[in-house]
């Protein structure tokens, strides 16, 4: 797993946004803290290529209350902790995207939580699918509604199959 | 100097239909490993994991699904490690812990969906032997992998 790019938040923005991304590694692998300035929904938004487009994806939900499953065809990927939650929490997301540069449509998923001190936490688990058959060469995660508070941060690995020259395999 | 994380072991891109997969003399090296699958299939197919050829009644797990009739659980065994149905769109992560330990039972973490087949699965599986982990079987049974499947294997070192 080899780092490309990390990025936190100096002051609010829209997004965080990783771009040209090199197209020499096998998967990808996001992990992002994010928390919006506006109260409400908990679904971050994810777009490929600037595209908020073409996504859907099933979710296994589990509330602190309960646990359902639920899909969906826009452009929901992760969890964003929302301003009325507790201070200073951020939701935390791991994204991985297989074969990312590949000629196929890109099937993804994510394990995701908010925080928050008390019964009312989530947390998920998406299995999702971006109908694109294009190289994803930038990804942008962006909040519900309002702006990415200050201190979100993102950091993008990339990871590389390859032979280790013990392991066989047919 | 940092811990090397998902260090490559072994690839495969099939250039031909096949039923099954098989990872061979894995090195102790590491201490967990993860597996990413990412297969084509024409239909439905439903994946199996083995390990050290074992076909015994060694294997069981939990999992909690989603899939349009909500969320649920099941709990199962049997002579191998259900690794979820597969159909256009699947991708499925497995770590296995402490893979290369003589003492003790060995645990698969799965992440696995696929949105043709609309579901999301978490499940927590068991390999009942204190063996360490050299060969890994997967297949699929009543059914092929396609051209341009792909599986890779890496380590993750202590």
């Amino acid at each position: 797993m080899i780092l490309i790019e990390h990025q936190e938040l100096a002051s609010a923005a829209a997004s965080i946004t990783f771009s040209s991304i090199p197209q020499t590694y096998t998967d990808l692998y996001l992990i992002f803290s994010i928390r919006q300035s506006s109260s409400g929904v908990n679904q971050a938004l994810l777009e490929f290529n600037g595209s908020s487009s073409n996504f859907s994806f099933r979710f296994l939900q589990g509330s602190g209350s309960a646990a359902s499953s639920g899909t969906n065809t826009l452009n929901f990927g992760g969890l964003v902790q929302g301003s009325a939650s507790t201070s200073n929490t951020f939701a935390s997301n791991s994204l991985y995207i297989p074969n990312y540069s590949g000629s196929t449509a890109k099937s993804w998923s994510i394990d995701a939580v908010t925080e928050n001190n008390a019964t009312e936490a989530y947390q998920h688990l998406v299995a999702g699918l971006w109908n694109q058959t294009a190289a994803i060469t930038s990804i942008a995660i962006k909040p519900y509604s309002g702006n990415l508070v200050q201190y979100s941060s993102a950091t993008l690995y990339g990871i590389l199959a390859g032979s280790d020259g013990i392991t066989s395999v047919s | 100097m940092p811990t090397p994380t998902y260090t490559a072991i072994a690839t495969i891109t099939l250039a031909s239909t096949d039923s099954e997969i098989v990872f061979s003399s894995i090195p102790a090296t590491y201490r967990d490993l993860v597996l990413v699958v990412k297969p084509i299939v024409s239909t439905t197919a439903f994946g199996q994991i083995r390990f050290n050829g074992v076909s015994t009644s060694s294997y069981s797990w939990v999992y909690a699904y989603g899939d349009s009739g909500g969320a649920g659980s099941v709990a199962s065994s049997n002579t191998f490690i259900d690794a979820n149905a597969m159909n256009t769109n699947f991708q499925g992560i497995y770590q296995i812990m402490d893979y290369s330990a003589t003492d003790k039972h060995k645990t698969v973490l799965h992440r696995t969906g696929d949105l043709t087949a609309n579901y999301v699965v978490m499940q927590a599986s068991r390999f009942a032997s204190t063996a360490a982990i050299t060969s890994i079987n997967f297949f699929v049974t009543s059914n092929t992998f396609n051209a341009r499947t792909t599986l890779s294997l890496y380590g993750i070192e202590a």
